[in-house]
């Protein structure tokens, strides 16, 4: 047990010595020899090289290996700013709209560290493909993951990238209407709100809007099967919540009487068939049958007696019993 | 004179007829006998109003399971051994074939039920959405159009049952386990029957009522079994000429309990809980072989339902998909030891609940026997049983409107209702789907789904509802509904633990909930082993199998000390003359003198026709001792006691056959007749037998006579007059026999015994007294 203990105290103290020694002699880890390795792999594998590269210092240019090294920076460049860019748009909602060009980088990126394979520089293996955590697929494909989810496809026409490497992306339709449907309904209601005519006015004056957008946005869910872009049912969501929580302009008048009214009379139905049944439905009398026993005084005089001769006596008085029952 | 006796003196005078007890001590009230006399009056005087529990019927007979070994059998047997093998192949055929078509129908039921249940409800919510739209009072139009749809389709259903085919209302478990006892219930694995059933079912459902469907799918099951191992179909008049040795009531019954497991293990994807649900409920006789055939018949069942079901799921051949399971897969159940005294209270509340829903069933039940006796009564009680259900559940959604703001992307069947826009309500969430749903999103959905109050409302309503549909003429299960209730309990439970304990993390609503759940359903059909399985399997988790082991055993214990199960009630109900696993130890004393019924109806092995035929006329019985030394012309042998000497028995299906056939003695050519007279003619007409009015037989016909040496069992059970009750009973349950003759030391027939004169001893223990009861007999 205490063994354990031991090795623990060491490891402590050579991590506390190595902490040590770097912050006093060198500003990083030392030259890594993992990318000497995949260096001379890389190369044994491309041109059949099995000699020893020149590893005579760290400012060694590798040619081949720096082209991977620029995808890496490249990666992390744009899937760094998707992050950022997707938490800074998660309230309000809006960031398909808004990352969509980050995405679409990081996406195309990483599909061009796939396509390099060995006919290129072979960076996917080196990449994709090295050790056990691979961070980048990790990384690829919780940006994919949260861009389905949020079915920020569903946004967009067409997302594309151009020859200057800009992004170009058109929105869908039914993404344009809604938003102009959207900003008159918003416009609106600041509008009337900020007058401060009190809330019914609000109402009166916005419904035909807010019913114009609720029941596009309805259309637009039922056609889409309920895979509708994420931005937009977040604006829905709030604009409905705004309409109805904070305005209260969907206050129904529930017609209680006439449900309650309703309710009762058929809930009394069963009341009025169970009395009726009780004092109106004519019994059938059960008939009981009679059952054919044998008297146990017979019994026993039976087995006293034997089976062949019997007492007149005997016989009388099973006959009296046996008829009694019949 | 009231002396008091303890159990196991051999008395054997004594004639216990109302045995107040404590377990322990057994004192019986003496009546010497005299009281013979009072009681026998007592019986005919017909206008005492007697509970109908404590009648047995008449009307049900018994089926043979035991084999008539004459001399055409024994023929048989001699020239088909080669046979043997290819019936046994045939046999393992026929279960897998049982197991497939189960699985079938119960694809049929459920895609039907979720199919009609979906049109209903989103036509209903279109409705409302518009009215929401609409923005104005038109909130009663949604009200009668449910009730309206609900009253229609109960209307089918329960037409269909109660005017076409009686036998197909409730679960048809109490049925089922008649059947395999070895009662004779008309009716109950008829093609007719299923049609109805299944029908039936899918109406009831779809028209709302808080009912299953898998008690109709073990009768379905049931009767597929009973329907295609006997290869015709007597409803259609086909013989396809086939499995002819099948058609006896002994190979039936194994093809039926097989049948039961195969509906089981289709209703909750469960094919060891199906052999188990046989093997604890079902069937009363069992052996290995015919384990391992039940087995393979539920395991095909579920196989081919659950590939019916990746077909509509849209992953074909996708077997091991969780959403196969039918309560859903469970993931996170972690519990900890520390919780099992919880578990126990949660049992001893699904125990009393179960109780007393048994308690108004039984109540209810017996007013529907006296006073709801017409169909058109019956069928207007279950329309508005249809019409209370939904108008409860349109109050529900009214007056207690549980909002949940729809903030994550709501389902696509979320129903606004009163709800402000942007809420969807969360009791519509529950009321607007099949049962089996609702006990899904009770047992899955996330935290905060529900207010406790919402849950206490359902759980309230789905109590009593549930409680007033069992025993209506339309097929309904009880397992869904029991879970119901107990899940929005055990729900509700772990609300309130979590508001009391906020920082528990053990505090699992689907844990809860699953475990109310089984507590309240053990609660109620009190079974054990087989609802264990069957809800480990359904979830399929086994971490949880002993929490739901202990919640299903002690909620059995504490209902048991109030009343019986509710299968078992209905039967009682029923008067149906079943016979239990093990007779009392109070019937000890009983000897077969008392048990047997006396004068007996005997025949000679050489009969005159007429004699015969008067017998089978005047007589309801199905068998008689064949004897000799006998002459039933002379005056004084009715009341001597005894009836001739003992030969064997026949039955009354024989003596038609025979008659039909014309099997006479005098007739110039019976050599010929009786040459090829085989087995086979008497099996032919099973199981319908023409009634003894239909067959015609001259004046001159009735002077002559029937050999019935080769017909009737020579090797008949019979039992000492001085053989107990206990004695004769184990006979009886063991051997499923139908008939044994009593006879004295000289083989003479002194009386005979049948079902029911062992049936009408009850033993009932209530709140630990045991009572012993005999029971009258109705005609």
């Amino acid at each position: 047990m205490y063994i354990r203990y031991i090795s623990k105290i060491l490891m402590f103290l050579t991590c506390f010595s190595l902490v040590n020694s770097e912050s006093v002699h060198s500003p990083s880890f030392p030259w890594d020899l993992s990318m000497d390795y995949l260096e001379m792999q890389h190369m044994k594998l491309k041109y059949g090289l099995t000699g020893i590269p020149p590893i005579t210092n760290r400012s060694a240019p590798y040619p081949v290996y720096d082209n991977c090294m620029a995808y890496l920076e490249e990666f992390g460049k744009y899937a760094s700013k998707f992050i950022k860019c997707t938490v800074e748009k998660a309230r309000p909602f809006r960031f398909c709209e808004e990352c969509v060009i980050h995405y679409k980088l990081t996406i195309e990126l990483y599909s061009n560290i796939l396509e390099d394979d060995k006919d290129k520089d072979d960076c996917k293996s080196l990449l994709l493909n090295a050790d056990r955590i691979q961070v980048l697929n990790e990384i690829y494909n919780n940006i994919e993951q949260i861009w389905k989810e949020a079915n920020c496809k569903g946004c967009f026409r067409s997302v594309a990238v151009d020859v200057n490497g800009t992004v170009v992306y058109k929105y869908s339709k039914d993404t344009m209407e809604f938003m102009d449907k959207y900003k008159v309904v918003s416009a609106c209601l600041r509008h009337n709100q900020a007058h401060g005519d009190g809330n019914n006015s609000v109402c009166e004056v916005c419904r035909g809007n807010y019913t114009q957008l609720n029941s596009f946005f309805k259309k637009v869910r039922a056609a889409k099967k309920d895979s509708v872009c994420m931005d937009l049912v977040d604006m829905m969501n709030y604009t409905r919540l705004m309409w109805g929580q904070q305005l209260h302009c969907s206050r129904h008048s529930p017609d209680d009487a006439v449900v309650v009214i309703i309710a009762v009379a058929l809930l009394a139905l069963p009341v009025v068939f169970y009395v009726g049944a009780r004092y109106f439905v004519v019994r059938t009398k059960r008939k009981l049958m009679l059952q054919k026993r044998m008297s146990q005084v017979a019994a026993q005089t039976l087995f006293i007696r034997g089976a062949a001769s019997s007492t007149s006596k005997d016989d009388e008085e099973t006959q009296l019993l046996s008829t009694s029952f019949s | 004179m009231a002396t008091n006796d303890v159990a196991g003196t051999s008395r054997r005078t004594n004639r216990p007829n109302s045995v107040n007890s404590n377990y322990g001590s057994v004192h019986f009230r003496d009546d010497d006998g005299s009281s013979d006399l009072e009681n026998q009056t007592e019986h005919s005087g017909n206008d005492k109003d007697i509970s109908d529990e404590k009648i047995l019927s008449g009307t049900f007979e018994s089926l043979d399971y035991d084999q008539c070994e004459n001399e055409l059998f024994q023929q048989e047997e001699r020239k088909s051994s080669k046979a043997y093998i290819k019936k046994e192949v045939v046999r393992w055929l026929v279960f897998g074939l049982i197991g497939i078509l189960t699985g079938l129908i119960a694809c049929v039921i459920d895609n039907m039920v979720i199919l009609s249940t979906k049109l209903k409800f989103s036509y209903i919510k279109t409705v409302v959405d518009s009215c929401v739209d609409a923005n104005l009072s038109c909130f009663h139009w949604p009200f009668l159009i449910w009730v309206g749809i609900n009253a229609v389709l109960v209307l089918c259903g329960a037409f269909m049952t109660a005017v076409i085919e009686p036998i197909a209302a409730g679960s048809g478990i109490p049925q089922i386990k008649c059947f395999l006892n070895g009662v004779k219930v008309p009716h109950v694995v008829r093609i007719k029957t299923l049609v109805c059933k299944v029908l039936g079912v899918i109406c009831a459902v779809a028209g709302g009522l808080v009912v299953g469907k898998e008690g109709p799918m073990i009768h379905s099951g049931a009767v597929v079994a009973a329907g295609i191992s006997q290869g015709k179909s007597d409803t259609f008049h086909v013989d396809f000429k086939i499995l002819q040795y099948f058609r006896s009531d002994k190979e039936k019954r194994d093809f039926v309990s097989g049948g039961a497991a195969a509906g089981v293990s289709a209703a909750f994807g469960a094919p060891v809980g199906g052999v188990l649900f046989s093997l604890e409920e079902g069937a009363s006789f069992w052996n290995q072989a015919l384990t391992w055939r039940i087995f393979f018949a539920s395991m095909l069942s579920t196989f081919s339902l659950n590939i019916v079901q990746s077909y509509v799921k849209g992953t074909p051949w996708s077997l091991s998909s969780p959403g196969l399971f039918n309560f859903g897969k469970f993931d996170t159940t972690d519990y900890s030891g520390l919780e099992i005294p919880l578990f126990i209270l949660m049992g001893v509340f699904g125990g009393l609940l179960g109780a007393a829903f048994n308690h108004i069933n039984y109540k209810l039940t017996i007013f529907r026997k006296k006073y709801i006796t017409s169909r058109g009564t019956q069928v207007l009680e279950a329309i508005l049983v249809a019409v209370a259900t939904a108008t409860v559940s349109y109050l529900t959604l009214y007056f207690n409107n549980d909002c949940q703001p729809m903030r994550k992307d709501p389902d696509e069947d979320s129903v606004q209702f009163f709800c402000d826009d942007g809420q969807y309500s969360a009791t519509a969430g529950l009321l607007f789907h099949t049962p089996e749903e609702s006990i899904k999103e009770l047992f899955h959905d996330i935290p905060g789904t529900f207010r406790p109050a919402t849950l206490a409302v359902y759980c309230l309503c789905s109590f009593f509802l549930a409680c007033w549909t069992y025993g209506l003429y339309v097929p309904s299960g009880l397992f869904i509904p029991s879970i119901l209730i107990g899940a929005s309990w055990g729900r509700l439970l772990a609300v309130l633990l979590k508001s009391a304990f906020p920082s528990a993390t053990w505090v699992n609503y689907s844990k809860y909930a699953l475990l109310g759940g089984a507590a309240q359903l053990g609660g109620i059909v009190r079974m054990t082993i087989s609802l264990t399985v069957i809800i480990t399997e359904a979830t399929g988790n086994i971490t949880l199998g002993l929490p739901v082991m202990i919640v299903l055993m002690v909620s059995k214990w504490i209902g048991d000390i109030f009343n019986e199960g509710i299968y078992d009630m209905h039967i009682h109900i029923q008067g149906v003359p079943l016979l239990g696993w093990e007779p009392s130890s109070m019937l000890t004393n009983i000897s077969a003198t008392e048990v047997m019924s006396h004068p007996v109806t005997v025949l000679r092995s050489y009969e005159s026709v007429g004699r015969i035929v008067n017998i089978l006329k005047n007589e309801t019985h199905n068998g008689f001792p064949v004897v000799e030394d006998y002459d039933p012309f002379t005056e004084e042998s009715p009341d001597s006691g005894t009836f001739g000497t003992f030969h064997g028995t026949i039955l009354r299906s024989q003596l038609v056959t025979l008659l039909k056939l014309k099997v006479f003695e005098e007739h110039e050519d019976a050599q010929q007749i009786k040459k090829i007279l085989s087995i086979k003619d008497f099996r032919d007409a099973y199981p319908r037998f023409t009634p003894i009015h239909r067959i015609n037989i001259s004046a001159q016909e009735r002077n002559f006579h029937i050999d019935l040496k080769p017909y009737f069992n020579p090797g008949a059970y019979s039992v000492s007059h001085c053989a107990s009750f206990p004695r004769i009973f184990r006979l009886f349950r063991a051997l499923g026999l139908r008939h044994v003759v009593v006879v004295n030391r000289q083989q003479q027939v002194i009386g005979m015994v049948t079902r029911k004169d062992l049936a009408r001893y009850r033993i009932t223990q209530h709140l630990g007294k045991v009572n012993m009861e005999e029971l009258p007999i109705t005609n």
